[in-house]
């Protein structure tokens, strides 16, 4: 059922909603599996694991060097190498990071960092509970984003570390 | 008596093993992982008057089964037909487990559901209804906790007690229960057909399984609905979702330990360091805490020895050079191998193994393995023959072949007293390093011939990875004990059986002809002829024939050194070999020929002759070369 009204949401407003491939997510996302384009045999046992549309992925971590990831479904982590998770499409659940949001505008609702980041965000002015307006940009880059009427280009790995809900 | 068959049946890691190990008091091998058992093992016991037939199977997520030990759990509940499935479910990860649960329910088969971990489950502060969940199902379900053993007779009674009331509950919309239904008939028309269960069979061609679809193949073509896979799934998830709503309450998400070792253990920067240190421990550990015991008992065989000779005549030679001087060599180094058993069944049981081979995957990758060929690798450092058998869980077939050739470089338990004798004969204080130095190169040498193997059998497939993450616990004595007992027990069962025998033999060899200097007997002229072909290498006739009896069991080559030192191993060795020889021996010893078990292994494992004879020639060429450099460039140096 689920599955059903995100295809229908993702149909009516096209843009709005962003589809990202699951190893796009940042840590510490949750993202709802839209789809999976990855070999029948492989899928089928994702699916024992409960990997269907529809479902609730949580990203908890990443290895060293980026690669691969465990991934929380229901109450199981398992380990997904790059190569099999970019075949899986997910839409990432708000709060988001702000590095897989699309244009539009956002409510910075927590950071997820050390101390070194809150005082970077402290310097750039980004508060919790801020207003932002994130302007279009290319995937992967800096994100360049309206914030009290300044306009400051946030880096991909920070931008990873903000989490905002649509306003 | 009546004889019933119960086999065991659930998703990897839920304790399969240890409810196999309560039932029927066995102690078969138990470790915090995912995809221990790879192999079907029976044991029996006895209640009222059933003689009970238990079946432990490998772990398996669904019965679309890819890998091979996945296909001997299915095929044997397909093929063989078990009076009664235990259904083994972790309690703290019901939906999860329950899509097994309906697949083998829908087989036909009278299935109890097993509830385990239920201690954990308390922990968690998860709540179950367990009567609910049984009415749901229509099954009986058992609450246990199998590693504090179990209660057999209320197990038994609930389980044979005739409970069959099969209600009936609807998965699946009606189009796909009419497309089984359909199917069904189809099957029903073809006798040979008969001996399966026609409702898995239909599910199973629906959802595209490749075994369902080989079996049928000869009888009729299955119609393809397109995604139906997906919809099955869905069905099924679906209806887990409202029986686990109905009867488990679950806190919300919790910060548990596991979640904060975690953290510290998978940490992007600390992660490795800690890994090498880990590593670093175990080696450390198991030499520095063996090392007094060893000496203790080498002392004592010394002592023997010299008593052994005031036996006159050709009896107080062979227990004086043979069994103490040869065997006892190998004995010195119980304690050793048991802790190294014992430290490596920490790191099993604690769970780290799945988090080892998650930090590693990147490495792995380089070289074109998976992160869970990184398991049998590991395991390879206790036993290469056992360690091939866990390679069944590669899915890829040359991945899993390239994980097999790899294997025997990795240097296990029984080389150690080769490298523990020779670096304290020559190598004084530098002895610990001179040993990790060959650990580290026996990983390379591993790592090198993965990529070569790649290239050799042109392997481009790469096998999607899945590790699951199983929760840390701490290990407990008993666990331990168990572990570290079975495991080494077995270095003494060889100590008593081949490797006695083939000392015995070493010992005839070089007291035949009778009387005659070792110089003259039989030992010596076998050993001359071939020693010609290792004289680059600077070993002498003691050395080759050593090597030679070693491809039996590697702890034969100590023993054969051992037989021929007359009681003082060290300054024998000094005799025939200068330092660099002796690392020589000790790169030698690492990389030539896997011992008879572990060819058997490769044997059994690939199915063919052909891989274990290839391994035996590939790494004696190996060794030879790599000693011969070795030397070649060290004479150079120094
Ligand atoms: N706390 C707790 N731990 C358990 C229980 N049963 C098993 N374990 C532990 O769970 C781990 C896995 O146990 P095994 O018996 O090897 O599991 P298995 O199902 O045979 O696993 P595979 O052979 O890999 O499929 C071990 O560390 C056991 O000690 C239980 O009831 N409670
Ligand atoms: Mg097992």
């Amino acid at each position: 059922m689920l599955y059903d009204k995100i295809l229908l949401r993702i149909d009516l407003n096209k843009g709005m909603v962003c589809i990202i491939t699951l190893n796009k997510c940042p840590e510490n996302t949750r993202c709802i599996i839209v789809e999976s384009d990855l070999p029948d045999a492989f899928r089928s046992r994702l699916m024992g694991l409960g990997w269907l549309p529809g479902r609730e992925i949580k990203v908890l971590r990443k290895a060293p060097f980026g690669d691969p990831t465990i991934y929380l479904v229901d109450s199981t982590e398992i380990s997904l190498r790059e190569d099999d998770s970019k075949f899986i499409k997910v839409e990432p659940v708000y709060p988001a990071p702000l590095s897989v949001v699309s244009e539009g505008k956002y409510v910075v609702l927590r950071f997820e960092g050390g101390r070194v980041f809150i005082q970077k965000m402290k310097s750039l002015e980004i508060k919790i509970g801020q207003e932002i307006t994130v302007l279009p940009h290319e995937e992967g880059c800096k994100i360049n984003v309206i914030a009290d009427g300044k306009n400051i280009l946030i880096g991909y790995g920070m931008a990873n570390k903000i989490f905002v809900e649509k306003k | 008596m009546k004889e019933i068959t119960i086999a065991l049946i659930g998703n990897p890691n839920v304790g399969k093993t240890s409810f196999f190990n309560a039932l029927t008091g066995s102690h078969q091998y138990v470790a915090n992982w995912p995809g221990v058992t790879v192999e079907k093992k029976t044991g029996s016991f006895k209640w009222n008057d059933y003689n009970v037939k238990v079946v432990d199977l490998p772990g398996i997520y669904t019965l679309n089964a890819r890998s091979i030990d996945e296909r001997i759990a299915r095929d044997f509940l397909i093929n063989e037909r078990p009076d009664l499935v235990f259904n083994i479910v972790d309690g703290t990860n019901l939906k999860r487990n329950l899509y097994l649960t309906i697949q083998v329910i829908e087989t036909g088969v009278k299935t109890v559901l097993i509830l385990n971990q239920m201690d954990e489950v308390k922990n968690l502060d998860i709540k179950i209804d367990t009567r609910e969940l049984s009415k749901r199902l229509g099954i009986p379900v058992i609450e246990t906790i199998a590693t504090k053993g179990v209660d057999i007779d209320s197990i038994m009674k609930s389980a044979l007690s005739d409970s069959s009331r099969q209600i009936r509950y609807e998965i699946y919309p009606k189009e796909l229960e009419d497309l089984f239904s359909s199917i069904s008939r189809d099957i029903q028309n073809h006798d040979e057909l008969k001996k399966f269960p026609p409702r898995w069979l239909a599910i199973s061609l629906i959802e595209g399984d490749d075994f369902a679809k080989s079996i049928v193949r000869d009888h009729f073509a299955v119609p393809q609905e397109k995604d139906a896979s997906l919809k099955i799934a869905k069905a099924r998830y679906d209806f887990i979702d409202s029986v686990v709503k109905q009867v488990e309450q679950r806190p919300k998400e919790i910060w548990t330990i596991t979640d904060a070792l975690d953290h510290v253990f998978t940490h992007k920067i600390l992660g490795i360091p800690i890994f090498i240190s880990i590593m670093w421990m175990i080696f450390e550990f198991t030499f520095s805490i063996s090392a007094p015991f060893s000496d203790l008992l080498s002392k004592g065989f010394d002592d023997l020895g010299s008593y052994a000779h005031l036996i006159p005549g050709w009896a107080g030679s062979l227990v004086g050079d043979g069994l103490i001087s040869g065997v006892g060599s190998v004995l010195t180094f119980v304690p050793l191998i048991f802790f190294l058993f014992f430290s490596m069944g920490i790191l099993e049981d604690s769970g780290y193994m799945s988090r080892a081979a998650f930090l590693i995957d990147r490495l792995m990758h380089r070289f074109r393995l998976s992160g869970r060929a990184f398991i049998p690798l590991l395991l390879g450092f206790g036993c290469n023959a056992s360690a091939i058998m866990t390679t069944r869980t590669l899915e890829g077939e040359k991945e899993r072949l390239i994980s097999i050739l790899i294997n025997p470089f990795t240097t296990c338990s029984a080389r150690l007293p080769i490298y523990a004798v020779i670096s304290a004969a020559f190598f004084g204080a530098f002895g610990g390093f001179a040993i990790f130095s060959i650990y580290m190169i026996s990983i390379v040498v591993a790592l090198s011939m993965a990529i070569i193997f790649n290239f050799l059998l042109k392997n481009k497939e790469t096998t999607p990875l899945i590790i699951e993450m199983p929760r840390y616990k701490t290990p407990t004595a008993k666990g331990l004990a168990i572990y570290t007992w079975s495991r080494g027990k077995h270095f003494l069962k060889k100590a008593g059986g081949i490797i006695l025998g083939a000392t015995v033999v070493v010992w005839l060899l070089s007291n035949l002809p009778f009387n005659a200097p070792i110089q003259d007997s039989l030992a010596a002229q076998i050993g001359k002829t071939i020693a010609p072909i290792f004289k680059p290498l600077g070993f002498d006739w003691h050395v080759t024939l050593a090597l030679i009896f070693g491809g039996i069991a590697k702890e034969v080559t100590v023993t054969t050194l051992g037989t021929f030192a007359n009681g003082n191993l060290e300054e024998f060795l000094g005799t025939i070999l200068n330092p660099v020889s002796a690392y020589a021996l000790m790169l030698f010893a690492l990389l030539y020929i896997p011992c008879v078990a572990t060819q058997a292994t490769m044997k059994m494992e690939t199915g063919s002759y052909k891989w274990p004879v290839f391994s035996v020639i590939w790494s004696l060429s190996l060794a030879y070369a790599v000693a011969f450099l070795f030397e070649k460039i060290a004479y150079l140096v120094i």
